[in-house]
């Protein structure tokens, strides 16, 4: 039987109702191994992944993809330690590990807390990947 | 499943001042972590530096090679070490890279913090070997360098008040070129349309940064482009009935040797284009040249 090579894929979602889960920007998953560097800018931090980016704005001068994370600043290097063992943990049911989900409001309109995967990790900035 | 280790770099001492920059400059970060499958080689550049160099972080990097310098891996990581000690440094990197992972996979190759967050301290940072003393300079750029042939793409938003009169800028590259650039051809197209009937543009040079409203630049790719002709001879039209992605090339435009200027590069109204009411339509603007890397204005 031919052996199925897995990827740890991370799920982001940058909007607090999921009936505005609607656009590129607001939500997406992306293969651990498309990561070509983690670096801190500001209060957020940016994780680059392989792929090119078209909008237009000015943080998107650069041509990868971008997922920024809000994290508690002082503390970058927990958040990459946390991020390094994230990617290299096994797959959870489905595959895809939550890094951060701002969304409080499900579909039915029951509310819920936003989920991070580490403590000074608090939540999505923004996803350039359009 | 496929495993990658993390090499982390870190060169400030104070933990509160890991916040992105060091000082001004766009390509400086304080920190990095970066997989180690995108180590592309290690070698000395002084007697006391040694250089980690990698694929590109913050862009893609393709099809540059035999175009230019440094392409296509230019981002780097300058470590500081013992003179005669590369080697050894060298090797402990390349043995942590390659031994089971007892921390997830997450490998500190240099971290001169000595001050933490909860102002805890410490006397020296934290290395790999001991015959590193510290980070000299870290490099994630966030155009591709080298000197040589050079391409650029962006969609420029316009701005859906500023063209209230023909030459008014309308929108300006997030880069400039550096000076000694030569342009070689430029092309623009409709990606969406204003939403006002009345909206056409060409594309400016310039020698100073023009913000939207302003006039003063240029004329590259357009119907009024001295002497030449644009393909098409016209300027582009983008209100809400004119073609969607109709497209201008520079050319019979001869390249354009930039001398001592800066180039700055901007979308300019030629009717008014003032009367979009949420939306003045967005151009992708595509430029070449010969020279020096863009910078990001």
């Amino acid at each position: 039987m031919n052996s199925i090579e897995t990827n740890n894929m991370w799920y982001f979602r940058d909007v607090t109702d999921e009936d505005n889960d609607d656009y590129t920007s607001d939500s997406v998953v992306v293969p651990v191994d498309q990561i070509t560097g983690i670096v801190p800018f500001g209060s957020v931090i940016y994780i680059y992944f392989r792929g090119q980016n078209l909008s237009s704005t000015q943080d998107n001068v650069t041509q990868n993809q971008i997922v920024a994370l809000n994290y508690e600043a002082g503390y970058g290097k927990e958040v990459c330690e946390h991020l390094a063992a994230l990617a290299n943990a096994g797959p959870h049911h489905s595959g895809i590990t939550v890094v951060a989900d701002n969304a409080t409001t499900d579909f039915d309109g029951s509310t819920r807390a936003a989920i991070t995967s580490h403590k000074y990790i608090t939540g999505v900035s923004f996803i350039h990947n359009a | 499943m496929k495993e990658d280790k993390w090499l982390y770099f870190r060169n400030v001492t104070d933990a509160d001042d890991d916040d992105g920059l060091l000082g001004t400059n766009k390509n400086h970060p304080t920190s990095l972590m970066i997989p180690a499958s995108r180590l592309a080689c290690m070698q000395p550049m002084s007697d006391t530096t040694l250089s980690l160099e990698f694929s590109p972080i913050k862009h893609l990097e393709v099809g540059s090679q035999y175009q230019r310098t440094k392409a296509p891996k230019a981002d780097a990581v300058i470590l500081t070490v013992t003179q005669g000690k590369t080697f050894e440094v060298m090797e402990a990197i390349t043995h942590a890279i390659n031994s089971p992972s007892r921390t997830g996979g997450f490998i500190v190759i240099a971290d001169d913090v000595t001050t933490f967050k909860d102002n805890s301290t410490r006397a020296v940072g934290e290395y790999i070997h001991k015959d590193i003393s510290g980070v000299d300079s870290m490099y994630a750029y966030r155009t591709p360098q080298g000197f040589g042939m050079h391409e650029y793409w962006e969609m420029v938003s316009l701005s859906a008040t500023a063209g209230d009169a023909d030459g008014k800028s309308v929108g300006q590259l997030l880069v400039s070129l550096p000076a000694q650039a030569i342009l070689l051809e430029g092309a623009m197209t409709v990606i969406t349309r204003s939403d006002h009937a009345d909206s056409s543009v060409r594309l400016d040079i310039h020698s100073a940064s023009r913000a939207d409203g302003a006039t003063g630049g240029t004329e590259w790719i357009g119907a009024g482009s001295s002497g030449t002709a644009s393909i098409p001879n016209a300027d582009l039209n983008n209100g809400s009935g004119d073609v969607l992605y109709d497209t201008l090339h520079s050319g019979t435009h001869a390249p354009i040797d930039r001398d001592t200027a800066e180039t700055f590069i901007q979308v300019t109204a030629c009717e008014d284009t003032s009367g979009a009411t949420t939306s003045a339509g967005i151009i992708g603007v595509y430029i070449k040249w010969f020279g020096s890397p863009a910078e990001v204005i």
